[in-house]
Order: C-alpha cells, then structure tokens, then sequence
C-alpha cells in the first residue's frame, strides 16, 4: 500500500500540523489510529449523516463525532435555538437560568437520579465521579475493567510514567470476569472507593461485550457489602440505548452517572449525575471551569433531549443499525469472509475473527472510505437518527465492493 | 533534585553494548574486506559488566572466544563511546586472541561507519548506512523495552507478537522486533506472512530521513510515506522506546 493522492489535502495540512502540534493530530483522532495514507485526516463541514472531508469527498459517517452527534450534522431543531442564545451570550458571568432547567430536565429523566453538574468533556465527569466517590467513602482504591476507557486523566489514561502515580490505586479485572472482580473485593476490603463501569464493554480493536444478567446484581451486591460507590460511566453509550440512561436499558442502578458525547448533539458538554444521598459528598468539592457553565450547549442540550423523546431516536437506532450489522455480515459471507457484528445495534462494531491483527479491517475500512464511507478500522462504530434505510443500504453496497476488491488483493 | 527520568548506568551500558553488538554483525555482511581481514576461525566475544549486562558477538558463527569484563556499567558505557575504559579481558575458550583482535578492528569499523555521512547522490553509502541505522534502532529498542525504567509502565502495554519493519521494494533491509515473556528482542530479516504488525518505509530514502531525524516519522506517517499495519499497539507502543532510544544514544 502507498498513500493514496485522494488525501493529498488532508496529507498536507497534516505536514504543516506536524510542525507546529505534537504528534501533528494527538489522541483518538491521530492518523496513526486510522489507516495512515488511505484515510482522510481533515473534515469541513457536515450535514446529517454525512460529513466531508479537506479534500472535498463526502462519507456517509459512521463515527458521528466519536458518538456525540446522535440527531445528525447541524440539525436545526438543536442549532437554531443554540445560535439564538450564542447571539444573546454564551459565556456570562454566572451560569444563565438553562443551566437549573437543564439539571432539573436531567433529574426527571435520568433513573435513579437526582442531581447534576456540568462540565465539558467526558474526562471531567469521570474524574470528578472518582473524586466524589473517594471523598464520599473515606477510602482510596478505584476498580475499573481493563482496556476500558474512561478519559483522558492521568488515573486511567495510557500516560504510563513513573512519575505520574495517579493510577497507585486503581486496578483492573477482565470485563465481565465475577470471580476476578470478587477477588479483588476481597483483596481490598475496606479500601474500595468505587467501580467505574461503561454499560458494556467497548474495548478499542475488539469485539464489543453484552454483560451477562448476573453481572449488575454482583457489582451491586459487592458495592453494597464494601460500601463502595458503583459508577456508571455512560459517556459513550449515551442515549443510543434508552433516554433514561443505559442503566435503565440494563436494569442497573448505579450511584453516578457521567454523561457527555451526545447530549447536545455535539455542543460541549458533559454532565455528572447522582443519586439523592450523594448530594452532600458532591457539594463538599470544589468543582468549577471557566466554559462549564457557558449557556449555548445547555440550550442545545435541552433541544436534543426534547427531540430524541419526541422521535423515539433510540429506536430508529436499532432499527437502522440491525439493518446494518445484516448486510454487512452477509455481504462478507458471499465473499468468504467471517465477521463478528458485536454491541448494540445502535453502536456497532465489525471484525474478522480469523484476523485478529486487524489486517483486514484495515483493508476493509480503507476500501469503504475510498468509497464514501467512514468506518473507523478501530474504534466501535454509531448510527444516529439521521442515518435512514437509503443510507445503510448504500452502505452495504458499497462493503460488498469492499469485500470484493479485498477478495482479488 | 534528582530526575527520575536519568536513565540508569545498566540501562545505558544495555543499550551502548547491544547497538555496538548487532552494529558489528550488520557490517560484517556488509564488508567483505572487513570480514577477510578477521582472524581465520570461528570465535566470539562477550562484552559483560555487572548488573547482567551482557552482548554477544559472534564471528563466522562462533560461540566462545574472549570476554571483556567491565568494571562498571559506565565504564562499558564510556568504552563504547570512544572513551577510556576499565575492563579485563579473559579467555573464555578458544580464540581468546582472535577475539580481542576482531573486536577491535571491527569496533573501529562501526565507529567510522556510523560518523561517515554519505552524500546526497552516494545510493550505496545511503543504503549502507540506513541498514545500520535501522540495526542500532531496532536493537536499541529491545534493549530499553528491557532495560529502562522510565518507559517500562507504558512499555508493558505492548502485546505479545512480531512486528516486521521493513523498506517496500526493498526487502533485505528489514528486522523483525519480537515481544515473548515481556522480554523484546531483534533479529534481521522479516517475514510479512507471520507478522502482527508490520511498519514499513516506502523507501530507503524515507527510513534514512526518518532515522537520522531529518524528518519526523509522525509526519511521513501522516502522508503515508511510513505505513503501520496490524495489530496497532504493538506498533505505537514502540515510538516512546525509539524517542528513548534517541535520548540515551
Ligand atoms: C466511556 C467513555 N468515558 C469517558 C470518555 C472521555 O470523554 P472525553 O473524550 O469527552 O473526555 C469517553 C470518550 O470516548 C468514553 O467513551
């Protein structure tokens, strides 16, 4: 494989951000996570479910912001209110009234919650949600699932250096494993501030991981003897399973919830909830950011809740995004190829398991990109609202050319 | 205050003696000349200072000669350098001699490979060059995944697997990294079809800019002239060690 000239747009504003950002693009959105030549790096605009690219190629997108687009690209329902309160004033001196009418909103509708703080990303959630919980407890040590991601903070981030000795406390157990995590209540007994858990498992390169029935009555009933706190970080799924939180979805009742990503439909913010006995812990920290209390994401936010009720978009979600797993897995079949569809039908994800090194995935998304469609080789995939039976069909058209070109390489 | 970041005198001695080790071996398929005025025979050398450091070179496939046994890591650390060093020499079988003299011819032979910079136009001396850069990367790499304290944490996030670096077009210039028991190790040659990840230059042109740091391997990524395939993280985990390696060298 060499770069392909259809980038040439995105390779060369990449060559100047090399030299003035490090890395060029960091993190998640970094070439280097994608297929680096065969993958555009540089989007301009979007509309619906379709975004477009520095070098003018349009994809129908199946990452959606990383999750938080669910209505699709510059719905107007969401941005004519938002840019309505950007032009009376964003960012004010102290929170406007939507910030009270947000939180309320998000108390009636969240399960088992009954207060809320904002803030930007998904990292100050989970954060603050770890904070709360030690303060709360008295007690240090944190569990999370390995290769879970819950942010970008040094506690559970990939920022492994001596020096940075946040994650001292923290420690992992497989996904789904009950024996491994009862041993690690046991082993920490009397030390366990909390568990942070994603609604399901949605490791990046690998299958994703439905959790059994028995696994929310173990966690719980391990919280409940250690009195630790159970903390449901809902950033990625979000709103794709249930409009009162996947908890509900699952029939999980955590202590916290942190939610972020599709909120607002893509406007900046991040809420962390709790449950009515966690206020006191909650209003003993100090929590505040200069942009957590900017009004326009509020005002989207309030408009996105609003419309996903009105339109039931979760099941719309299922509906396309089953569509989508079917065609795909039988436009492989007919070339040979085995995948595994896993995770919701809402939030998808495709490998093959004869190739766990992803060389096929990576063919695969390369050859689908080139065709006007953004499948990310990695990272779980999302539909939205806006991705309607025309799309997922061009979609499968389009992987059966995949499967095909892929065939005769 | 100390920085917990100063690499240890064993981590430094590991990777001086390990470059300096497989910098040997490459040259010797490179240079005939330097190969026929080697001492006849097979024999080896071993290159050992406390803390278990230890590098073997082999000659014509010999397995026992000399051993240089270094005082300190930092003796082996400046010796490798060019400096003065404290070491004694002892025979460890056959070849005590030979050993000692190939050592020191070919030891003189990296240092002015690795100091000669080709020219522009000089293909062969770009060619030879790169095929010894790429050996001291790959090599120097093991030795601070094994070695190094500082890049350890983010180190052990490396799978287990074989990743194949290599030039496209040109396949004898390549190496393949293996991760077995949280140990690396290098070896020349790559075979693409057992590989689980594969990092590949387009060719030998960019691996040379790339490895001389005339260009930024995140930028060549970026307009495809460095490509990664397979198993990701295997790949990623190695640009911290290659930036370490950078620092200690
Ligand atoms: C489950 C989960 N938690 C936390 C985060 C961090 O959110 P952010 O990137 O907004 O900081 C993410 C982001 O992908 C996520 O998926």
């Amino acid at each position: 494989m060499s770069a392909d000239n259809r980038y040439s747009e995105s390779q060369s504003v990449f060559e100047r951000a090399v030299q003035v950002i490090p890395g060029g693009i960091y993190g998640s959105k970094s070439p280097g996570f994608t297929v680096p030549g065969q993958f555009p790096y540089f989007f301009t605009e979007a509309e619906g479910c379709r975004v477009k690219d520095a070098d003018g190629h349009t994809y129908i997108d199946y990452l959606c912001g990383f999750g938080s687009m669910v209505l699709g690209f510059g719905n107007p329902v969401v941005d004519n209110p938002a840019i309505e309160q950007l032009r009376k004033g964003d960012l004010l001196n102290c929170p406007s009234p939507v910030f009270v009418d947000l939180a309320e909103r998000l108390c009636g509708l969240i399960e088992g919650m009954g207060w809320t703080v904002f803030a930007k990303n998904g990292t100050d959630a989970t954060s603050l949600a770890v904070t709360a919980s030690r303060v709360h407890t008295g007690k240090r040590r944190v569990l999370m699932a390995g290769g879970a991601y819950h942010g970008a903070a040094n506690w559970c981030s990939t920022n492994k250096f001596p020096v940075l000795d946040e994650q001292d406390y923290v420690h992992t157990f497989p996904y789904g494993d009950e024996e491994a995590l009862k041993e690690l209540f046991e082993t920490y007994r009397d030390e366990i501030a909390c568990i942070i858990l994603t609604p399901y498992h949605h490791p990046t390169y690998l299958d994703q991981k439905i959790p059994e029935k028995s696994w929310y009555p173990l966690v719980e009933s391990l919280c409940d003897r250690e009195g630790a706190l159970f903390i449901m970080d809902d950033i990625r799924a979000n709103f794709r399973l249930s409009i009162n939180g996947s908890h509900s979805y699952f029939g999980a009742k955590p202590h916290m919830v942190t939610m972020g990503k599709s909120l607002a439909n893509g406007y900046p913010i991040a809420a962390l909830m709790g449950t009515p006995e966690l206020k006191k812990a909650a209003g003993n920290l100090f929590i505040t950011g200069t942009f957590w209390t900017s009004s326009v994401p509020m005002v989207a936010a309030m408009h996105c809740l609003a419309e996903m009720e009105r339109l039931d978009v979760q099941s719309h979600m299922f509906e396309v995004g089953k569509m989508l797993k079917d065609g795909l897995r039988d436009a492989a079949a007919a070339e040979g190829y085995k995948v595994n569809l896993t995770g919701p039908d809402s939030i998808p994800f495709m490998t093959f398991p004869d190739d766990p090194d992803m060389y096929h995935n990576q063919m695969f998304s390369a050859a689908m990109a080139k065709r006007g469609v953004y499948l990310h080789p990695h990272h779980n995939w999302f539909v939205s609202y806006a991705h309607k039976k025309e799309d997922i069909q061009e979609t499968i058209e389009k992987a059966a050319e995949s499967f095909k070109e892929m065939r005769t390489r | 205050m100390s920085s917990i970041r100063k690499p240890y005198a064993r981590t430094a001695a590991a990777v001086r003696s390990g470059v300096v080790a497989s910098l040997i071996q490459t040259l010797l398929t490179l240079d005939s000349d330097l190969n026929k005025s080697l001492p006849a025979g097979q024999y080896a050398l071993k290159l050992k200072a406390p803390e278990s450091v230890e590098s073997v070179i082999s000659f014509n496939g010999g397995t026992r000669g000399a051993v240089l046994n270094f005082m300190s890591c930092e003796a082996m650390t400046d010796t490798l350098s060019g400096g003065k060093g404290a070491f004694i020499p002892y025979p460890s079988g056959g070849g005590f001699t030979k050993a000692l003299k190939a050592f020191q011819s070919c030891a003189a032979a990296v240092s002015t490979a690795m100091s000669h910079v080709p020219e522009k136009e000089d293909k062969p001396g770009i060619e030879k060059k790169t095929r010894l850069l790429l050996t001291a990367a790959l090599r120097g790499v093991c030795e601070v995944y094994n070695h190094d304290h500082w890049v350890k944490m983010k180190a052990a996030a490396i799978p287990a697997g074989t990743i194949a670096v290599r030039i496209a077009g040109t396949p004898d210039i390549a190496g393949t990294i293996r991760v077995k028991d949280k140990t690396m190790s290098y070896t020349p040659g790559a075979d693409l079809s057992a590989a689980n990840a594969v990092l590949e230059f387009a060719d030998i042109d960019t691996c040379y800019r790339v490895l001389t740091g005339q260009v930024a391997a995140m930028a060549e990524l970026g307009s495809g002239k460095v490509m990664l395939r397979g198993r990701l993280p295997m790949i990623q985990g190695l640009f911290p060690l290659l930036d370490r390696f950078g620092e200690l060298m």
